[in-house]
């Protein structure tokens, strides 16, 4: 991948920037809840927007595949079927987004521009500018340097923002990223190489702190080669609460089922699409009634095929994990069956 | 935009946020911060969102016309109600009118509803389904510690030295407690279940038993005198020789071995382990309080827990799970119609002496209970009020109970859906989500948590307790605008377990436990019991259950819930995701009976007993014991309820519910 122009520019500076930009597009942003979490939503000052956050606990992918979505709503006109699609999204800024959300939204884009390209999504996609924030200081529950998730990125950003304390570096990772500094005038200076040195060396302690706690590869290799005892899958098959957390808070996670909800006897309703989960034993349930995957030890063994199996990573060109640690998080199995935990116990099993 | 509240869809109460775009809730998510469910939610918790946009929401008053329910305005609805009620009550007096209440209302709609039955209709027939799953229970623990209400928290799971579950399935009803055991488990707590059904984590446990259905009193007393004639038991307990002398000594392990099918020696050993581990918690479900005797099987356990030493020490105690979202805040409100709000009693004077101040009036005695008033429908009861509850579906020998309501003069429902209940309505008013209304709900172990207004009412839906408020108008009576802040604030001068408390506190991720002044370290039940200690009952006498199989109807057919639901499944199964979880309804029998009777899985099967059939998907699995079929409740495709006795337990008045006979017909 091409390097990105680096650029400085003072942190006051550019939240000035910003906040000139949110007075005419939608700008979302960390802020602070009542309870002292923090989460992306619309702000309207830059005033609103927290810097003393690592993630959201809710991934960034809400945003561009909602939980649950209008595709369109349908009417009967005389017998013929009258459908029309909701609105096309306006153009927003995504400010503050962490470089795993940011590895799992490319893992998206693949999905969702494949065979099949999903206009939903990628008009979302293309409305969307978006500026990262890398990560200084990691959760424990981050893995990220496992997975090539983050700390840092060195694509896929339009912006990307390192905080060096007074000022951000800034990688222009894209035309549009440098259009929003041209556009909302924010004042910019060619970095300098102490700054260069300076991002550097946050990048190795930041390396330093982050805890490798899932060395995905052996694991790879055990499930390519089909080398995990079923035994070890059914202990977490067991496990298992199939609340479907896991896959809902992973960036990765793609899956989703469609409905419709219709008025009555009218003929009229709209057609909605919601997330659906691997976990779920709905999900490969056939209409016959066969289920190939009925047992919560078949859908646990399917998630990990798909995150760390070869063929998988072949497809998709990287493992089905970014490393945010939103699955040990969510597990109401109490971290048994989150990502790292179940990458040791395949390890370990041969 | 995301807005905190609590999980609506069991006792647990899961913190959760709601996300909302465009006045539509979009999803749930759990909240990071809070103190139990730390950033989990069960399947329910994610998906149950979904019914709130449901395209089959009620959003306006219907009232009846012949045979259909027609559209019509707040005010026609809220007049015809007024003018009925104040008819039949001329005609038959305050008592031919009862009310039944929602276990999910908040808090402050149940103490509304309470003050609007007793002191405007004047009725005293007024109950809640919480009578169906832990009357039992809200008896022996009012009458041993003055609070019908669990003596442990939820985090007292991770303190206890040894837990045992009794007639309940935790990760699939109450999840998050489930998983705070499953946890306790991985850590090497002994961990003993006692279940007539193998779960998916028995194979966790220490421990597990599976006595024959019906049979677990006399197990607990065989772990009693076990306990007893080894000199297990906590040394400062007073009233044994009690216990002993009253027919304890014949439950013996070898007695016990012969009725319950679980070997005497293995009964020895989960004794010892419970009374030798140190603190432990026992925690029980419907398998215990919907059987016959349901009070005296609560009474034996709650002697267990008081001879081990398990009472009034932290990290152990007795914990009912209360499966709905507000069970506890329902039973607080004193919903029920033996209780006043607060705990009390409704005959005693105190009660008398405390609501005085804000109860214009205040009916003597207690009425009816649920099956009462199902029992003197058309007769005594002439008109119901029934707020949030599917009957017709929940009801045991729900055939017997449509034909009660049926009978009524006058019948008014209040629900969220068009359910087989609200079909049998004069008037039908539609009540708004937990997502459009503001309050509180107390989970199971007395924890008061806010609910927040996501997004306004839909249509011309209304909060439930504004919709009280609004008909204790229409009778004439100087109910202000519902404001639950203030309602709160009333409930707090009147209910000492809620005092000590600012509404701002409430809004702390999880809220706040009341009593509120436990000090650190004393446990809940402590503070609770002051000095009061709690007494050994002998709970030892009792009829069997009613229904035991026989020629004709050979297996013991009992009942249970499956993961993805909740109640009647009203909501549940308005839930696209959740209902695509519950494709078919199974019945689980013996893979040595299915061999035998030459059926296999998958097939279509008849589960037939005394009160009617129901079609089933057969599945043979290990999880039962021959001679028994299990039966997940509450299903779409058919009442399952219909099928099961209502034979009415006097100490509690709850129906004996769980088991009964039952064959098997090929379908
Ligand atoms: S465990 Fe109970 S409270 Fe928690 S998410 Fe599930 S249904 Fe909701």
């Amino acid at each position: 991948m091409q390097a990105s122009a680096k650029v400085t520019v003072a942190k006051h500076d550019f939240l000035e920037g910003l906040g000139r930009c949110m007075k005419e597009t939608t700008v979302i942003a960390p802020v602070k809840m009542k309870d002292g979490e923090v989460t992306f939503e619309p702000v309207r000052t830059a005033k609103q927007i927290t810097f003393d956050y690592v993630n959201d606990h809710d991934p960034l992918k809400r945003f561009f595949m909602p939980a649950r979505e209008e595709l369109f709503s349908f009417q009967n006109a005389r017998g013929k079927a009258l459908l029309k699609s909701p609105p096309l999204p306006k153009p927003r800024v995504l400010f503050g987004i962490r470089s795993c959300d940011l590895q799992g939204l490319a893992h998206l884009d693949h999905f969702f521009q494949g065979a099949f390209e999903d206009q939903l999504y990628l008009q979302r996609r293309k409305s969307t500018l978006i500026i990262s924030l890398a990560c200084n200081e990691p959760l424990d529950t981050c893995f990220c340097i496992c997975c090539n998730g983050g700390p840092f990125l060195e694509s896929g950003f339009d912006l990307q923002l390192t905080d060096l304390g007074e000022s951000f570096l800034v990688d222009i990772g894209s035309r549009a990223g440098r259009k929003f500094l041209d556009d909302w005038k924010v004042p910019c200076q060619t970095a300098k190489r102490k700054d260069e040195q300076l991002r550097q060396a946050l990048m190795h302690k930041c390396d330093e702190k982050m805890i490798p706690t899932a060395y995905l590869a052996k694991a790879c290799i055990q499930i390519t080669n089909n080398r995990v005892r079923e035994e070890v899958w059914d202990e977490m098959g067991a496990e298992c609460f199939s609340c479907g957390g896991c896959t809902h808070v992973c960036p990765c996670c793609s899956c989703f089922d469609v409905f419709d909800c219709t008025e009555g006897e009218t003929g009229q309703g709209t057609r909605y699409r919601c997330w659906d989960s691997c976990q779920y034993s709905g999900f490969t349930r056939e209409a016959s009634g066969h289920n190939p995957r009925a047992k919560a030890k078949e859908r646990v063994k399917r998630r990990f095929y798909h995150k760390l199996s070869y063929a998988y990573i072949q497809q998709d060109g990287h493992p089905g994990c970014v490393g945010c640690g939103r699955c040990i998080t969510v597990c109401e199995a109490f971290q048994q069956l989150d990502v790292p935990a179940v990458v040791k116990r395949l390890r370990r099993d041969g | 935009m995301k807005i905190q509240t609590t999980c609506p869809f069991c006792g647990c109460g899961c913190g959760m946020l709601l996300e909302v775009e465009a006045r539509q809730v979009i999803s749930a998510s759990p909240q990071r911060s809070h103190p139990l469910s730390r950033g989990t939610l069960c399947t329910k918790g994610w998906n149950g969102h979904q019914i709130i946009h449901h395209p089959q929401r009620l959003t306006q008053p219907l009232i009846r016309d012949r045979k259909t329910l027609k559209p019509a305005t707040w005010r026609q609805a809220l007049t015809l109600i007024s003018k009925r009620f104040a008819e039949l009550r001329n005609q038959h007096g305050a008592e031919s009118l009862g009310i039944i209440g929602s276990v999910k209302m908040t808090t402050e709609e149940a103490y509304l509803l309470n003050r609007f039955a007793r002191s405007v209709l004047g009725t005293p027939h007024i109950d809640t389904l919480v009578r169906y799953d832990h009357a039992p229970s809200v008896r022996v623990l009012q009458e041993q510690t003055g609070y019908a209400t669990a003596t442990a928290g939820i985090l007292d799971i991770e303190k206890a030295s040894v837990l045992l579950i009794i007639g309940a399935n935790p990760k699939a009803q109450t999840a998050r407690i489930g998983s705070y055991i499953f946890q306790a488990a991985k850590r090497g707590v002994p961990v003993i279940q006692i279940d007539p059904r193998q779960q998916e984590h028995s194979a966790f446990y220490a421990h597990f038993l599976q006595p024959r259905p019906g049979t677990d009193l006399t197990l607990i007393n065989a772990m009693l005198q076990v306990i007893l004639a080894n000199g297990w038991q906590d040394a400062g307990v007073l009233g044994v020789s009690h216990l002993r002398d009253d027919g304890l000594q014949r439950f013996t392990p070898e007695y016990a071995e012969t009725v319950c099918g679980v070997p005497a020696d293995k009964i020895i050993q989960v004794a010892e382990v419970f009374a030798k581990s140190g603190p432990g918690i026992i925690l029980y479900g419907t398998g215990i309080t919907q059987q016959a005797n349901a009070t005296a099987h609560v009474q034996a356990l709650w002697n267990l827990a008081l001879l081990t030493g398990n009472i009034n020490r932290e990290g152990a105690g007795l914990i009912p799970l209360l499966n709905a979202n507000n069970s506890q805040g329902i039973i607080d409100a004193g919903l029920m119609t033996e209780l006043a709000p607060g705990h009390r009693l409704i005959q005693s004077n105190e009660t008398r002496h405390a609501l005085k101040k804000q109860w214009s009036a205040l009916p003597e005695k207690r009425g009816y209970t649920i099956q009462e008033m199902l029992r003197h429908a058309g007769g005594k009861l002439r008109g119901l009020y029934l707020v949030g509850e599917n009957l017709a579906w929940a009801a045991p020998d729900a055939q017997a109970a449509v034909k009660a309501l049926q009978r009524l003069d006058f019948l008014v429902v209040q629900d969220l859906f068009l359910t087989e209940t609200a079909e049998l309505a004069d008037v039908l008013l539609p009540a708004c989500s937990f997502a459009e209304k503001e309050g509180t709900f107390t989970n199971l172990e007395g924890r008061i948590q806010r609910v927040h207004r996501a997004i306004p009412p839909l249509g011309e839906s209304l909060p439930d307790g504004e919709i009280f408020c609004r008909l204790a108008r229409a009778f004439g009576a100087p109910f202000p605008a519902y404001d639950p802040k203030l309602i709160f604030q009333e409930m707090q001068s009147i209910m000492p377990c809620y005092e000590k408390i600012t509404y701002a506190q409430l809004d702390h991720p999880g809220g706040v436990v009341w009593p509120a002044h436990a000090a650190a370290g004393d446990g809940r039940c402590r503070t609770l019991m002051g000095e009061r200690r709690g007494a050994l009952v002998p709970a030892t006498a009792g009829a069997p259950f009613a229904e035991p199989p026989d020629e004709e109807y050979p297996f013991t057919l009992f009942t249970g819930r499956p993961v993805f639901h909740r109640r009647s499944g009203t909501l549940v199964s308005r839930s696209f995701t959740l209902d695509k979880e519950d494709a078919v309804q199974t019945v689980e029998i013996s893979t040595d009976d299915a061999k035998t009777l030459k059926l296999r899985s998958g097939w279509p099967v008849w589960v037939v007993t005394r009160r009617g059939k129901l079609r089933c998907t057969l599945s043979a699995t290990r999880a039962v014991a021959p001679g028994t079929l299990f039966l997940p409740i509450h299903h779409k495709s058919g009442p399952t309820q219909a099928l099961m006795p209502a034979t009415m337990e006097n100490e509690s008045g709850i129906p004996e519910m769980k088991l009964c006979a039952a064959k098997l017909e090929t379908a």
